[in-house]
């Protein structure tokens, strides 16, 4: 704080300085007028010799002058530069006309919290304001895809475990609750799925980050807010617009991940064979499958083939890849189109938006495809004399998703899927070959998998959802500055999926078959009948929104107060209902009663005799309720001081917490000082400059804990006495509070003179306390740990965004330059776990956190080379090198294992430079993700000898001298587990995570044109894309790609069209 | 103005008013707060956690062995348990410990809430249920982390705490032998008041499983008077033996199992907790015990698998699965009436009860019952009736604690591996299992 004191002391000094002159002869006065408009220009500030001045909010400005010709200019942060040459002494006073710079004429930006829109210059807090034109750069049907790279502070979540499209917002807030920010789309939070949203019905998003911006949607904003908002009617002519694309993605490269040759994968099959390693499947009660090449072997072992022709097949065998084979057969190019009309007009008092989608997208996968088709209408009417708004939005889509993926059931390299008459062929699944033949000849079904039939079956997945939404608004505004607000929205999502597998299927024919059984007259019984088997599951989302607000606006003298308040009460209901229809019959819809309570005996396995058949019925309810009351209230003192504060009061069905418990109030206060437009302040490079600070708590809910003892029931159909049982899953806990974020953040808004160079930097620091954490407990209380508000998280950081315009003729050149920097520390957590829990930190979905460090943290052995007699790697146990593997993970802790750091980026950016000449522009976007560490996949030998692993098996250490080339482990004589697990987990296969990638680049053609006839077209855009160009530097040699590893991006290009009329 | 007041005034009204019904809705229909009767049934119906009983015991028991060669691929604590080591918990954990304890949470927390209840016949039921499993837990902690009860020790501390309520934050105080016995003992009384005589789900303990533990509490406590009483009280209500001449030896799971009703002799339902150990094939039946089992013996065929070369494996078990059997059965009920009628002298009572067993289990073809000659051990032949019948039970282990305290049946147990050959001694160190690392010291591992 004393240190923004001596600063403002600073400033105020140089300022003055310049007003210190000499020699004054006369004094000139004069005005500041808007070429536009005629009206005054507030804040420009006049330059002559040494004297400066500023005009007040008449324009008028009074400036000191010694006789002369001099050369007087004009700056304003809005409008372009003048220069112009007076003469002194004037007989009269100066008017001078500014004309405002192109890029200001838009409005002003605007940004919305969902519960109102504040002028971007008033606000405190820290809001990214994404709009329509910066959504539309890139064509992707998801919209929360398209915020990638273009929101400081923004981050998409690629870490091992990381679901898709998981985003943080400034890091984490959280260590065991939902991390993932808040959606809210048309003022109220959306829990739908993301992709029913159709991107082109959207006019803005706003990115909240900060507790002032955030804390108004209360306990659940404490990992930020992304607040999306759909376009409006505009009044005047009916406008509409289409708009279609298409995007083709290249199929995925499934040799990309480097893997042990076929060849290679039947010798070692050989090998192994020869030792043995097959024995076990081979006489196993349970007939497991053994590769075609392994039954080869055991032919020829047998002698029950001819020698030269079991050797002639297993040559053949290794002319077959089954990756090239999936690639020709089960996957495709991805094609996505995209198609969207909208129509917007209105009269004075009325103003309507109608929006159309239909998106179609095949997917890599053969036989997975979705559709979206989406509609969405708005409508605003004025009544009695403008002081009642009546406001309507109606939205529904449908999304339809099919989905096959019929190539991740093929386990070993060499499967052939089709004969060159074309026929679907075999492939090994999960009894063997001999088994199966026999089965079918006692009278059970076919028990082959022939992958590329399925595709032409009843096989897989329909979801369609169905999202339709009715929001009901009424603004009244009784007098001026004063309105009130009842805003009402009820939704209803039922997502409805049908996996169906007929009988021909091999899901369902295996199911069927692995219980029959053959009766003494040879008869088969079959306890699951002949026919189809169905899965239906259905989910509803019921969620009904009740608000009402006062909002309050006044200005007098030189003071504005802006007031709101309401209070908030909602409701989402959630049922789901699952269940399995056994001898399906597709065309009458009849299906068959099964037994579930008998058990039956397998028929691979007879001393198996505890199978019954699977039941999958289930009832789901679940309801989320709150109520809330907030209020926000902003002051503004000459429009240069802004003192804003809110409040919030959270109340919800947590379960079991007594109703006085329940609550939590979250607030926040925030200032902001527009430096600029201060007397003293003189600048004219830098004619905008304003500081914020914020400060305040924001919150978020875990739902899994409550205070009291609570259990989950279990259905019967789980249990062997078909009883329904129950299961303690938390213990009591009267003390249990809703998680905390405590923020603090501080921000910079400058421009230069007509926004040459524009942005804002923000340093913010963030506390998560009372979080969500385990203990270890004791066990014989009944539970060996104890899950409360135990962990605290703190993370910092920094959120920069630079825009310059560069060249500014016919030729226009602008940047934007996008740095954040955010870093985690865990710096509370007192449960200590095996170091192994650390090392596969994000393998298995779960975080282990460690106090001081990173949540997601990269972890490894130490390595100490490989050993040059026999390649052995070689570890430490206290500091001697050692072969000891079981040793080395025995003794591992946390405090001796390596932490390298983050596992997720610690700075991340991005660079887009457009360029633009007549109608053409050219954008192209490089990304960054700087400060963290990946793990490398290598060969583990495990007891197979690296039978199908990967191909750093051809880098192994095979001789004397090889340690110096690789670093990759010499075979084993024999099977060491704790070898593969220690390499795996070693020093050695961590790299840096860092790389600079060319992200995609635009090429879009756009002309206005201008038509008299009454609906003609007026605006004419075209574009290319190019998506996931590649990596343009990384920090790691080994070329792989530290976000996607060996599932390389594909490669896309689209194209599109966009018509506007008018 | 003023009626825009208003307005908010009533709409805040409103809201304040009905929140506290409105949020009282339950977040998530399958979720409770458990305070019916039905919830505390249910919780008790979780056979997960109450119809287990602890494993490690009986891999350190004599009835199986495994090779060296073999025991290499087990875990820490399977392999630390076979070879009696003070070091076997995986990352201080204790399976057995916590799930032991978790029964007595389950069923403290039962008797806690059941006080808020109207009493009802079904409530008495549940109450005995939870007195059962608590008695359950104990007595199965007391054989695992305590020394064996001796009569003239009853002051001696054990590591055990003796937890009697669900409060989690309270320090509850350490049992003495006594204490810990008598604690048995008194919830074993309620529960034999309380239960119903039958039940039809035999995860459920009845009267007469609750008479089959005091059986069990009674023999380890050398009152064979009264655990004769017990059996007695417990044949009374079924002493119905499953005839295992009726039974397809050659099926891969002859023995019918117990949850599914199928088995008249298996009262109450208990498995062994699992173990990859117990459940592989690896795992051989001890020469030494095969041997007991005479060529006309039906159980040398029901209960193994002869894989050649000499390697016998256990196939059977009341569970109808590959986990072992601990629960209460007939078998062992008529097994422990005999032992303590002849160790009572009364030898043709317990003579009568082993002849009965025998006839169940011996080729009928070829029965012949036992008539002994003067001299014979009685006991002895007893003694090694049990350890045929009662093989994979978990039960071995009480025994041998038990029965080391008698000179005349005291066994060193030994483990060759390898070069190395580990001994337990009668009454040795191994025979109390350490208390885990989490227990003791939960944050550090």
């Amino acid at each position: 704080m004393l240190k923004i004191k001596k600063y403002l002391g600073f400033l105020c000094l140089i300022s003055s300085f310049s007003l210190s002159g000499f020699g004054q002869d006369s004094q000139i006065k004069g005005y500041i007028f808007s070429a536009k408009d005629s009206l005054p220009i507030q804040g420009a500030i006049i330059k002559m010799d040494n004297y400066s001045s500023k005009t007040d909010e008449t324009g008028r400005f009074t400036l000191m002058a010694v006789n002369g010709k001099h050369q007087l200019s004009v700056h304003h942060l809005t409008y372009l530069a003048r220069q112009i040459e007076v003469t002194i002494p004037l007989a009269i006073e100066l008017r001078i006309y500014l004309t405002e710079s192109v890029e200001m004429l838009k409005d002003v930006v605007v940004v919305s919290t969902g519960y109102q829109t504040i002028p971007k210059e008033r606000a405190t807090g820290s809001f990214t304001q994404i709009d329509n034109q910066l959504l539309n750069r890139t064509p992707g049907s998801n919209v929360i895809s398209r915020l990638a790279d273009i929101v400081p502070g923004l981050t998409f979540n690629r870490n091992i475990g990381a679901t898709e499209n998981s985003i943080s917002i400034r890091g984490l807030s959280t260590i065991n609750s939902n991390a993932e920010p808040l959606i809210v789309l048309n003022n109220f939070p959306y829990s739908g799925d993301i992709n029913s949203i159709n991107p082109n019905d959207i006019e803005s998003i706003s990115v909240l980050k900060d507790a002032a911006a955030t804390s108004i949607w209360g306990a659940r904003a404490g990992n930020g807010v992304i607040v999306i908002t759909t376009k409006q009617g505009t009044t005047g002519k009916v406008k509409i617009s289409f708009a279609l694309n298409g995007t083709i993605g290249s199929k995925p490269d499934l040799f990309a991940r480097p893997s042990m040759s076929v060849a290679d994968y039947i010798e070692t099959e050989k090998n192994l064979f020869s030792k043995g390693y097959f024995s076990g499947a081979e006489n196993s009660d349970n007939k497991p499958a053994l590769t075609p090449a392994v039954d080869l072997l055991i032919a020829l072992r047998d002698h029950t083939m001819d020698p030269v022709l079991a050797e002639t097949k297993l040559e053949a065998l290794k002319q077959i890849d089954t990756r090239s084979q999936v690639t020709e057969y089960l996957i495709q190019n991805s094609f996505l189109s995209q198609h969207s009309l909208n129509l917007s007009g209105g009269s004075a008092v009325n103003s309507y938006f109608l929006g159309m989608g239909y998106d179609m997208d095949r997917m890599n996968s053969i036989g997975n495809s979705s559709s979206r088709i989406s509609f969405s209408a708005s409508h605003n009417y004025q009544i009695i004399n403008n002081k009642l708004e009546l406001s309507t939005k109606l939205s529904f889509s449908q999304l339809k998703t099919r989905l096959k993926q019929l190539e991740q059931s093929i386990s070993y390299p060499y499967a052939q899927l089709r004969d060159e008459q074309g026929s679907a062929l075999p492939v090994v699944r999960d009894y063997r070959r001999a088994f199966i033949d026999q089965a079918q000849q006692k009278g059970l079904l076919n028990w082959e998998y022939r992958p590329l039939e399925e595709l032409n079956l009843d096989v897989g997945d329909t979801n369609i959802a169905n999202d339709s939404r009715v929001q009901l608004g009424l603004t009244y505004k009784p007098f001026d500055g004063f309105s009130a607000i009842l805003l009402y929205q009820t939704a209803r999502v039922n997502s409805n999926n049908q996996r169906l597998f007929s009988q021909e299927s091999y899901y369902t024919r295996n199911l069927i078959n692995y219980i029959s059984a053959i009766a003494a007259d040879g008869s088969i019984l079959r306890p699951i009948p002949l026919g189809g088997i169905m899965d239906l599951e259905n989910r509803i989302s019921k969620t009904n929104h009740l608000r009402a607000q006062l909002v309050y606006n006044k200005t007098w003298g030189i003071n504005s107060l802006n007031l709101i308040g309401g209070a908030e009460i909602s409701e989402e209901e959630i049922t789901g209902q699952t269940s399995r229809f056994y001898g399906y019959d597709k065309e009458t819809g009849a299906f068959q009663v099964v037994d579930y309570s008998k058990n039956y005996t397998s028929y691979v396995n007879p001393s198996s005799t505890n199978n019954p058949i699977r039941n999958l019925d289930k009832l789901t309810g679940l309801d989320e309720r709150f109520i809330s009351y907030y209020s926000n209230a902003a002051y503004s003192l000459k429009g240069l001081y802004i003192l804003s504060a809110s409040a919030r009061f959270d109340q919800s069905n947590l379960f079991g917490v007594a109703t006085n418990q329940k609550g939590v109030p979250l607030w926040s206060t925030g200032l902001g000082w527009l430096v600029s437009g201060e007397g003293f302040y003189r600048s004219n490079w830098l004619p905008y400059l304003k500081l914020r600070m914020t400060y305040g708590l924001s919150g978020n809910v875990n739902k899994s804990l409550s205070a009291y003892t609570t259990a989950r029931y279990i259905p019967g159909t789980l249990s062997r006495v078909k009883l329904a049982s129950a299961q303690i899953i938390n213990p009591p806990n009267p003390n249990l509070r809703w998680e905390r974020n405590q923020i603090f953040n501080l921000g910079i808004d400058f421009a230069t003179a007509a926004k040459r160079i524009s942005g804002n930097l923000e340093w913010y620091s963030k506390k998560g306390f009372d979080l969500i954490g385990t203990i270890p407990y004791m066990p014989s209380s009944g539970f060996n740990s104890f899950t409360g508000n135990t962990a605290n998280l703190l993370t910092q950081g920094l959120d920069m965004t630079i825009n310059t315009k560069n060249i500014q003729t016919a030729l226009n050149w602008n940047s934007s330059f996008i740095f954040s920097y955010a870093k985690d520390k865990v710096t509370h957590y007192e449960y200590f776990e095996s170091a192994t829990s650390y090392l596969n930190t994000g393998a298995y979905g779960g975080i282990t956190p460690l106090q001081g460090n990173a949540l997601y943290g990269i972890y490894s052995y130490r390595w100490a080379g490989l050993d040059p007699l026999n390649g052995d790697p070689q570890g430490y146990l206290n500091d001697t090198p050692t072969k000891d593997y079981g040793n080395i993970i025995s003794s591992a802790n946390p405090q001796n294992i390596i932490y390298h750091g983050a596992a997720r980026p610690v700075i991340f950016g991005s660079f887009r430079n457009d360029f633009s000449y007549r109608g053409f522009t050219l954008s192209t976007n490089i990304s960054y993700r700087l400060g963290y560490y990946f793990r490398r996949e290598s060969i583990q030998y495990n007891d197979n000898l690296g039978l199908g692993g990967h191909g750093d098996y051809y880098q192994r250490w095979q001789n004397t001298g090889d340690e110096n080339r690789t670093h990759i482990p010499s075979m084993p004589l024999s099977p060491n587990s704790d070898r593969d697990q220690f390499y795996k987990f070693s020093e050695i296969l961590v790299s840096r995570g860092d790389h600079i990638r060319l992200q995609d680049i635009k090429l879009s053609y756009k002309n206005k044109l201008t038509n008299s006839r009454k609906i003609a077209l007026s605006n004419l855009e075209l574009f290319v894309y190019a998506n996931n160009l590649g990596i343009i530097w990384q920090a790691n040699r080994f070329g792989i790609d530290p976000d996607y590893n060996y599932a390389k991006l594909p490669f896309a290009v689209s194209a599109g069209l966009k018509l506007d009329f008018n | 103005m003023k009626n825009n007041l208003l307005i908010l005034i009533v709409i805040i009204g409103l809201t304040a008013g009905c929140a506290k019904s409105f949020l009282d809705k339950k977040p998530d229909q399958s979720l409770v707060v458990p305070t019916t009767a039905t919830d505390l049934q249910s919780l008790l119906d979780n056979l997960d956690v109450n119809n287990t009983a602890p494993a490690i015991s009986q891999i350190a028991s004599d009835e199986f062995y495994m090779d060296a060669s073999d025991l290499q691929f087990f875990t820490k604590t399977e392999k630390g348990a076979y070879t009696w080591q003070k070091d076997l918990y995986e990352g201080g954990f204790s399976g057995e410990w916590n799930g032991l304890y978790k029964q007595v949470f389950y069923a403290n927390l039962v008797l806690w809430q059941s006080k808020n209840l109207q009493p009802s016949p079904e409530l008495d039921r549940i109450k005995g249920s939870a007195y059962f499993y608590r008695a359950w837990a104990y007595y199965h902690l007391g054989q695992l982390y305590a020394k064996a009860f001796d009569q003239n020790a009853l002051d001696q501390q054990t590591s055990l705490p003796l937890r009697t309520s669900p409060e989690i934050d309270q320090q509850p105080p350490v049992a003495t032998i006594g204490s810990l016995y008598k604690l048995i003992n008194t919830d074993l009384d309620q529960a034999e008041v309380l239960l119903s005589t039958t039940t039809t789900y035999k995860n459920r303990p009845s009267r007469q499983s609750a008479y089959g533990l005091r059986s069990r509490v009674r023999l380890l406590m050398g009152d064979y008077y009264g655990a004769a009483a017990s059996c007695s009280a417990y044949l009374t209500l079924n002493n119905e033996l499953i005839d295992f001449n009726t039974l397809t030896p050659s099926a891969a799971r002859p023995l019918p199992p117990v949850l599914e009703n199928k088995n008249p002799e298996g009262l109450f339902y208990s498995q062994l907790l699992s173990y990859s150990f117990l459940s592989s094939p690896l795992l051989k039946i001890d020469p030494e015990l095969y041997q007991l089992y005479e060529s006309d013996d039906l159980r040398k065929t029901c209960f193994f698998r002869d894989r050649g070369n000499g390697i016998i494996t256990y196939k059977g078990s009341y569970t109808g699965t590959t986990s072992f059997f601990a629960g209460i059965a007939t078998d062992e009920i008529l097994l422990t009436r005999a032992e303590c009628r002849i160790r009572n002298n009364q030898i043709q009572e317990g003579l009568a009860d082993l002849n009965l067993l025998r006839k169940n289990r011996i080729n009928k073809n070829t029965f012949v019952p036992i008539n002994p000659v003067a001299g014979e051990d009685l006991l002895l032949m007893v003694l090694k009736e049990r350890k045929r019948e009662l093989i994979a039970r978990g039960t071995r282990w009480v025994d041998l604690r038990r029965l080391n305290k008698e000179p005349q049946f005291a066994k060193v147990i030994s483990r060759q591996l390898g070069q190395k050959t580990y001994l337990l001694e009668p009454n040795g160190a191994g025979y109390v299992f350490p208390v885990p690392g989490s227990e003791t010291n939960p944050t550090v591992k």
